[in-house]
């Protein structure tokens, strides 16, 4: 009943209504810019939305943030580079219809799958985060560490490629959210004498840095390699491209099937979108029977990691929201927008601030709808656009911004200082492989982690037997334990004989 | 330089860092009564990125062979890393002398510097364009962010074009 509620929230306020249309568009030409992702886009934007409505503000990112994962599927299929890292399963077989100038025809495909995806995502949120956070509720600082802890490992050692760069990133993304004052005795830690950094390390400068900053540095040095050339989209044939439903109706059985998976890999804190999308395609290629056709060009090669990489976005909301853990890096960025807006993330959030949270779901849910129209209709002319900025203008400007960004979130320029460091950190993580959103959730994670530490062993009576004693915080201890000795082997066998 | 070779380098760089946090979380005051002390979870951070460098290192050196014939000839490629760097080093040395602008000079007059010579890097060469630059992109931004949006300006220590034009 609360979702009705929240959508008469959002339609009754036409300002409401305007952030998320602005922030569906500017979403998906983000996610479609290769190179630059919509947790780019929120962190520049993230110091503007201070200055918003509440729910104006968390609208705006979170739409923003489920049009860019869409937006990925526009340069995947136009120019065979994914805006997203989860769109590089929608470019096997995307860019291969576009070859055959039908790129209208998949990027229709990519952008009902997602909103199919994405809606199947968002209701299975609405309907479960209630639960979720009565659940959660009942937890205290031993079970709320042990999960801390399951999703440090899983965080550490299954996004990226490598385990050990993975977990290095997220055990740095520790040790720099530890700077500051101590949150119990108020000592200083790590500070090395920086009295800006009593407070600890901002996160707004540190995503700009890690997220927009590094990037520029990655196209300074790109900006000499070739550029291929790509077909505008508006010139293939429209009769061609005109999607029918007896073309889309062999897709349903995947979208259905890769929105489940999305939604249930969403949960689970760190994962996130790129793995959904590719465990999708290779599921729905192995059930397909036309498999042969995958991966040269088949409309359900598009729709099912399209669906499972939007699905996502609404379950991955579910632990920030419940447990203040995110699920993803655009989340984790929204916890500064919660925190500057006066929410306590928790499961709490659902007691003190109910209107705000389902109005937030039915801005995603009207956000969903916005994208899809402007996606259907006008994916082929955003496409158009992109091929004609020209990057030698857009990255000076993108330079210019995350300073005056990291300025204006505390009005520091310490914090544009932080910025720089963040970026290229960042930049020089990326070329050597390491992790960048591993390190933002872990740093994002770190200090709850340690507060839940402490309370529990100050709990304790027999010290760390805490954790194994509480059967809730014992499984996530040993979920925790049994990735990493999974991801472990894999590092042997990485080594070889 | 061989991948295996890279890897071990970034695995040495990873125990740099985890040593050099590990040594800073000794300056942590262990003064907290019955709990646990403040420091562990940083020296446990650095303690944790240490050995992953040091597995990292390991392996990469277990791994690593001669180094292949000729890693040196491809004398474009070396070119282009060395132009790529010089660029790398101007983009990194503008955002420095930038903000320090910012610091002393203001935010309009440093910007007005910052924006044609950040164009410049990235390939613009058009004198008009940059002119242009010169005084769109200090204007544009401060109306949004400083008139727009109401962010404080940060002021230069030194002289600021913003109290010339409010007469200040």
């Amino acid at each position: 009943m609360e979702i009705f509620a929240g959508l008469l929230t959002v339609f009754s306020d036409p300002w409401v209504c305007m952030w998320i249309v602005a922030g569906a568009l500017i979403g998906m030409v983000v996610g479609a810019i290769p190179g630059l992702t919509s947790a780019a886009a929120i962190a520049m934007l993230v110091p503007v939305t201070f200055y918003m409505e509440p729910l104006s503000a968390l609208a705006f990112l979170y739409v923003i943030g489920k049009s860019g994962r869409y937006g990925g599927s526009i340069a995947a299929i136009l120019f065979n580079t994914p805006g997203t890292a989860a769109a590089a399963a929608t470019q096997i077989d995307g860019f291969p219809l576009s070859q055959k100038g039908l790129s209208s025809k998949a990027m229709k495909v990519a952008t009902v799958s997602s909103a199919i995806g994405d809606f199947t995502g968002d209701l299975l949120l609405i309907f479960l985060v209630g639960f979720i956070a009565k659940i959660a509720l009942m937890l205290g600082p031993p079970e709320l560490f042990s999960i801390y802890f399951a999703a440090f490992a899983v965080i550490g050692s299954v996004i990226g490629d490598s385990v050990l760069k993975g977990l290095a990133s997220a055990a740095l993304g520790i040790v720099i959210a530890m700077i500051g004052l101590d949150p119990i005795t108020s000592q200083d830690r790590l500070t090395f004498d920086f009295f800006q950094l009593s407070g600890g390390v901002p996160l707004v400068p540190i995503i700009i840095g890690m997220f927009v900053f590094a990037e520029v540095f990655a196209q300074l040095e790109k900006r000499n390699r070739k550029v291929e050339a790509f077909q505008d989209p508006l010139t293939d044939d429209k009769a061609a491209n005109r999607l029918t439903w007896a073309e889309y109706r062999p897709c349903l059985p995947h979208v259905f099937r890769s929105s489940f998976i999305g939604a249930f890999i969403g949960m689970l804190p760190g994962l996130g979108s790129s793995i959904a999308a590719f465990i999708s395609y290779g599921e729905g290629k192995r059930r397909a029977a036309n498999a042969e056709e995958w991966g040269k060009g088949a409309l359900e090669g598009v729709a099912a990691p399209e669906a499972a990489n939007n699905a996502v976005s609404g379950p991955s909301m579910a632990p920030l929201l419940t447990l203040g853990i995110p699920g993803s890096t655009i989340a984790a960025i929204l916890i500064s927008v919660f925190h500057i807006h006066g929410f306590q993330l928790g499961p709490t959030l659902f007691l003190t601030s109910r209107e705000v949270i389902y109005s937030l779901f039915a801005a995603g849910l009207v956000g969903i709808v916005a994208y899809g129209i402007i996606g259907f209709y006008g994916a082929a002319h955003v496409g158009r656009m992109i091929l004609k900025i020209p990057t030698r203008i857009l990255y000076p400007l993108i330079f210019l911004t995350s300073f005056v960004s990291a300025y204006a979130a505390r009005g520091s320029l310490f914090d544009v200082w932080i910025m720089i460091i963040a970026g290229v950190a960042g930049w020089l993580m990326r070329k050597q492989g390491f992790n960048p959103p591993a390190f933002i959730i872990s740093f994002v994670l770190a200090r709850g982690a340690e507060e839940a530490f402490r309370q529990s062993l100050r709990l304790s009576d027999d010290g760390l037997m805490i954790f194994v004693q509480r059967p809730v915080a014992a499984v996530f201890i040993v979920i925790g334990v049994v990735v990493i000795l999974m991801r472990a082997r894999r590092i042997s066998r990485e080594a070889g004989p | 330089m061989s991948s295996a070779r890279r890897e071990a380098l970034t695995g040495l760089a990873m125990i740099a860092v985890g040593l050099g946090f590990f040594a800073a979380s000794f300056g942590i005051d262990v003064q907290e009564q019955g709990g646990i002390a403040p420091r562990v979870f940083p020296m446990a951070g650095a303690l944790l990125i240490a050995m992953l460098g040091a597995v990292l290192a390991g392996l990469s050196i277990a791994r690593a062979g001669p180094e292949p014939e000729g890693w040196m000839a491809a004398e474009g490629g070396t070119r282009d890393h060395a132009r790529d760097a010089w660029h790398i080093a101007g983009l990194l040395a503008l955002s420095a002398v930038y903000v320090m602008g910012i610091n002393y000079f203001g935010y309009l007059i440093s910007t007005a510097a910052a924006a044609p010579i950040a164009l410049h890097l990235f390939g613009v060469r058009s004198v008009p364009g940059l002119a242009a630059a010169a005084v769109l992109c200090p204007a544009i931004y401060h109306l949004v962010f400083f008139v727009g949006l109401g962010v404080f300006p940060p002021y230069g220590l030194w002289f600021d074009l913003l109290d010339v034009i409010q007469g200040n």
